[in-house]
């Protein structure tokens, strides 16, 4: 299933966030003069009566092959982040099955089981597409499929049928159950088998008027 | 690159904020390499950007310029701290815990529509205007029903049926 790292994405805005507020606070104690009342910080801090003209000058040496190289670096950063915004599948190894002593017998492309235990989903009443990827290893499989139900069957029932026949499947083929199924449900009308999901919007008018609360608990695994 | 998969339900990837921040830097170094590469290569700044860079290199750290800049900048950057820490909702629900190890998550949306189809399907509704988190769905109804009570249960039994798996409160609004 294709998804971005929110990690990365965190740690990138951390980082630049904390050089913003790192540039404010030097600009900020230029402003207040903390550099006269501080000696010893003229190094970093700069004189409220300085311009970046003034710096510039005094600096020029190493500043200007600084500040190309980090244009340049900008620019390098700011394509590999668009890059990454891309969204991307989790990398797949072939799969291997062994016999008892831990001879290797054949090996199996993950797309294909994929395809087939996709094929195969699609078969339970009320499924009208299921995409499966296959990841992990033999001896731990994780499935992750997306699947597309119909509103007018009978959801629950259908999930657990997928759920179910997607763990036997693997059971079946491998010899084991696998470590983990998981399922991302889109429930479509049947004539928008492509459409994703419409985002309900019909009319305002919200009058005051019955304002109840009712709490849903959850239930228990089906039978 | 991990191999192991990232679960389905997530937080919120922060995706525009980096796309923002990425535009924002090819911006700036694309800039940057044509000022300092005129400058590198001619010895003087571009003639089109001669005037700003004077007006920028003149004006004294101490000016209300420079303060608003730092006010710029102190923004942003708390901006972007609160969008790298706060976690943000999650875009789907988990739901029908099973023996099967794993989760199953249906999108906010989905569940949002399941409802509204749920409730306008009630003689006398004439609209109906669904909002789902992950905690609570708030069900906004146009309706000349005099009882609400019809519209609650519908909705009820229409997240009931899915066994949502953390408890969800869902508000009816007539």
């Amino acid at each position: 299933m294709r998804s971005i790292s929110g990690t990365r994405n965190r740690v990138v805005l951390t980082v630049f966030g904390i050089l913003a507020l790192v540039a404010a606070a030097w600009l900020c104690f230029a402003h207040l003069g903390v550099a006269a009342r501080w000696p010893q910080a003229e190094l970093i801090l700069a004189h409220g009566s300085s311009t970046p003209g003034s710096i510039a000058t005094g600096h020029r040496v190493w500043l200007l092959p600084v500040s190309a190289v980090l244009a340049v670096l900008a620019v390098v950063i700011g394509i590999a982040l668009l890059a990454t915004q891309v969204p991307a599948q989790t990398p797949t190894s072939t799969l291997r099955l062994t016999d008892a002593e831990g001879n290797q017998l054949a090996t199996l492309d993950p797309d294909v089981l994929g395809r087939a235990l996709g094929e195969h989903a699609q078969q339970i009443p009320g499924v009208l597409d299921a995409d499966v990827r296959v990841s992990g290893a033999t001896s731990a499989l994780w499935l992750q499929a997306s699947v597309g139900v119909s509103e007018d069957a009978e959801v629950p029932w259908t999930l657990d049928r997928v759920r179910q026949r997607l763990a036997d499947d693997v059971e079946r083929a491998l010899g084991r159950a696998p470590r983990q199924v998981d399922v991302l449900v889109h429930l479509r009308t049947k004539g928008s088998a492509g459409n994703r999901g419409v985002v309900p919007s019909a009319g305002a008018g919200r009058d005051r008027g019955i304002e109840t609360s009712t709490p849903t608990a959850p239930q228990g695994s089906a039978a | 690159m991990t191999a192991t998969p990232r679960p389905l339900r997530r937080y919120p990837t922060r995706a525009v904020a980096v796309t923002l921040l990425a535009i924002v830097l090819v911006l700036l170094g694309a800039l940057g390499i044509w000022l300092l590469g005129v400058l590198i290569v001619t010895g003087a700044w571009p003639p089109e950007a001669g005037a700003a860079i004077h007006t920028i290199g003149g004006s004294r750290l101490d000016s209300p310029q420079a303060l608003t800049a730092a006010i710029v900048f102190a923004v942003l950057g708390l901006v972007m701290l609160l969008a790298a820490f706060v976690p943000g909702t999650p875009s789907r629900i988990q739901i029908l815990s099973d023996d099967v190890p794993g989760e199953t998550v249906v999108p906010n949306r989905d569940l949002a529509r399941r409802i509204r189809l749920a409730v306008e399907h009630l003689d006398g509704v004439q609209s109906t205007r669904v909002r789902v988190t992950s905690r609570r769905a708030e069900v906004n109804v146009r309706a000349v029903l005099d009882d609400a009570a019809p519209i609650r249960a519908a909705s009820d039994q229409a997240v009931a049926e899915l066994r949502p798996t953390a408890p969800m409160r869902i508000r009816t609004i007539k």
